[in-house]
């Protein structure tokens, strides 16, 4: 009984995961809020050289023509990878970078004296459990990171022109228009990716499978030890159905929150 | 004066940008690096301590031992054909049920869609027990059809998701246009709609290729012959053994990832156009 409790606080694994998960597409964030100042500058400027009513989408490709602009393409199409690679493939590098033997992570590790000699991260309980986690960041970051890219770039530019009219500062728009704009997309985002990091199994199988001690079983491991390894497909399927329910509440958020219902 | 501060600004804004750039490419691309990198390395190096960053001797005699294998091609070939046949199934099927979806209206159909929708949510841990047993009362484990099938019940919702963010994009007026004309509701489909969405046709079903090729949870449980395996569980079945080949595993690695990789970056304009238009509105 105890254990089960303990096993079901490892769903606070995945939430920790889609919280980091959330801060690094903070970075999509503040690309923009940079991106919306010197537009604001520019926007000036234009005014000032008679260019009158510029688009500020215009100004975004004429003036802000750093590596986001031109490159920006290739930039994202590279940070989309970690979507594709297979996940046996990231299992196998993490595995080999932290081999207590040959990696090299480990080996830093190990030289700057915070591992003990052959010794691998993956055979501590905490520590296993925190590169687990930050190896499924690694692995699902770019779904996020292209929705609020799409949300970014679906905000009313109309707004932010307004705003400026109006006197407002860059930071101002930024909290005031960009992080409002951005509300719903977050909260179909956290319950989309709560549902798949919770019960997403492979990454973590065969990095640790769910070892050492347990210390990074979570349900759907339980799931599958309990139908295969092991096999009491009652026990299974009672987690199975837990599960589902627990991710049925999410899904139906989901539901009423996209606009699925009017279209 | 203002505007040499506002050139600052943005030369300022810019070697932020730079940096965050960086830092980014490093985190995302070292560990692909590193393993691309040790699948080039001899077994003297791979196995020193502390490792070196470039191979000094660039060898390829890891892909000698792993494509000499007769398994691995066996491997390779399997995904291909199951990953190929899952793409075309997928696309024929789902293309129907996406357009049917967007552009007609019958009883039945806002349910369909939330079943979709719901399908594509549902994790495949749960439908593993399940799906296995009906698959294997059904004596297809260890076959093709079985898996394919297997891999059709998580890709296909998500294909038809996709499918329908393209059709819908196409307006409604060309449709009406067609029918003016005289052209019959199949005609208007495959002369006036097909021809518009083929590129993201093309992408989705790629991208359900790529799902496919990745597969591992519901291949590794449908198979247990060695002869049937898929390339990530006939790689799963060399990280679980005791005596880990890292060299063979590291080239294995890179070869699964660098066609998966090239082709995401052939479609990737397709795919981000439809996953922002339709999946995921605020």
């Amino acid at each position: 009984m105890l254990a089960g409790i303990v096993q079901l606080l490892q769903i606070v694994a995945p939430c920790l995961c889609l919280l980091s998960e959330q801060g690094i597409t903070g970075i999509h964030l503040v690309d923009h809020f940079l991106r919306s100042k010197t537009c604001s500058n520019d926007l000036l400027l234009g005014t000032q050289t008679q260019h009158g009513l510029v688009n500020q989408n215009d100004l975004l490709n004429l003036e802000c023509t750093g590596i986001v602009q031109t490159d920006g393409n290739i930039f994202r199409t590279f940070l989309l990878v970690p979507y594709v690679v297979p996940a046996i493939v990231i299992a196998l590098v993490t595995r080999w970078m932290l081999s207590g033997d040959y990696g090299i992570i480990s080996a830093w590790l190990q030289s700057a004296g915070w591992l003990d000699h052959r010794q691998s991260l993956l055979a501590l309980p905490g520590p296993a459990l925190c590169v687990v986690i930050i190896i499924n960041i690694w692995r699902s970051y770019p779904f996020p990171m292209l929705i609020y890219w799409a949300a970014l770039k679906g905000i009313d530019s109309a707004m932010y022109e307004a705003a400026k009219v109006d006197g407002a500062t860059a930071w101002q728009i930024f909290w005031r228009i960009t992080i409002p704009q951005l509300k719903d997309t977050t909260i179909i985002l956290l319950v989309l990716r709560t549902v798949w990091t919770a019960t997403y199994y492979d990454l973590i199988q065969m990095i640790t499978g769910g070892g050492p001690a347990g210390s990074t079983t979570h349900l759907p491991i339980m799931i599958y030890q309990n139908s295969f390894g092991n096999p009491n497909i009652a026990y299974a399927s009672a987690i199975s159905v837990f599960l589902g329910a627990l991710m049925f509440v999410f899904v139906v958020i989901y539901v009423k929150r996209s606009d699925f219902a009017e279209d | 004066m203002r505007l040499n501060s506002v050139k600052t600004r943005t030369r300022l804004t810019k070697i932020f940008l730079a940096i965050v750039v960086v830092i980014m490419i490093v985190i995302v691309g070292l560990p692909l690096a590193w393993m691309a990198l040790s699948s080039f390395k001899p077994s003297t190096e791979l196995f020193k301590m502390p490792p070196s960053i470039l191979p000094k001797e660039w060898s390829l005699v890891w892909y000698e031992d792993a494509f000499g294998n007769d398994e691995v091609i066996r491997y390779f070939v399997n995904s291909l054909i199951i990953s190929g046949a899952t793409m075309i199934v997928d696309v024929v099927f789902g293309t129907f049920a996406a357009y049917s979806l967007v552009r007609f209206e019958y009883h039945g159909r806002k349910t369909i869609m939330m079943g979709v929708l719901a399908a594509y949510c549902i994790p495949p841990i749960m439908l593993m027990v399940p799906l296995c047993r009906i698959i294997a009362n059904m004596g297809l484990k260890d076959s093709y059809i079985g898996i394919i099938i297997g891999h059709l019940t998580v890709t296909f919702p998500f294909t038809v998701w996709l499918l329908m963010s393209f059709f819908r994009k196409i307006p409604k007026v060309l449709d009406e246009a067609a029918l003016v004309d005289g052209a019959s509701s199949m005609q208007t489909f495959a002369l006036v709609d097909l021809p518009l969405c083929v590129s993201g046709i093309l992408s989705t079903g790629i991208m359900a290729f790529i799902l496919s090729w990745n597969e591992f949870l519901l291949s590794s449980v449908l198979i247990s012959h060695d002869y049937m395996k898929t390339l990530t569980v006939g790689m799963s079945t060399y990280i679980s053994s005791t005596e880990i080949n890292w060299g063979v595993l590291m080239a294995l690695g890179t070869a699964t990832t660098i066609p998966i990789v090239l082709l995401f970056t052939a479609i990737q304009k397709y795919f981000v156009e439809g996953m922002t238009a339709g999946a995921v509105k605020g």
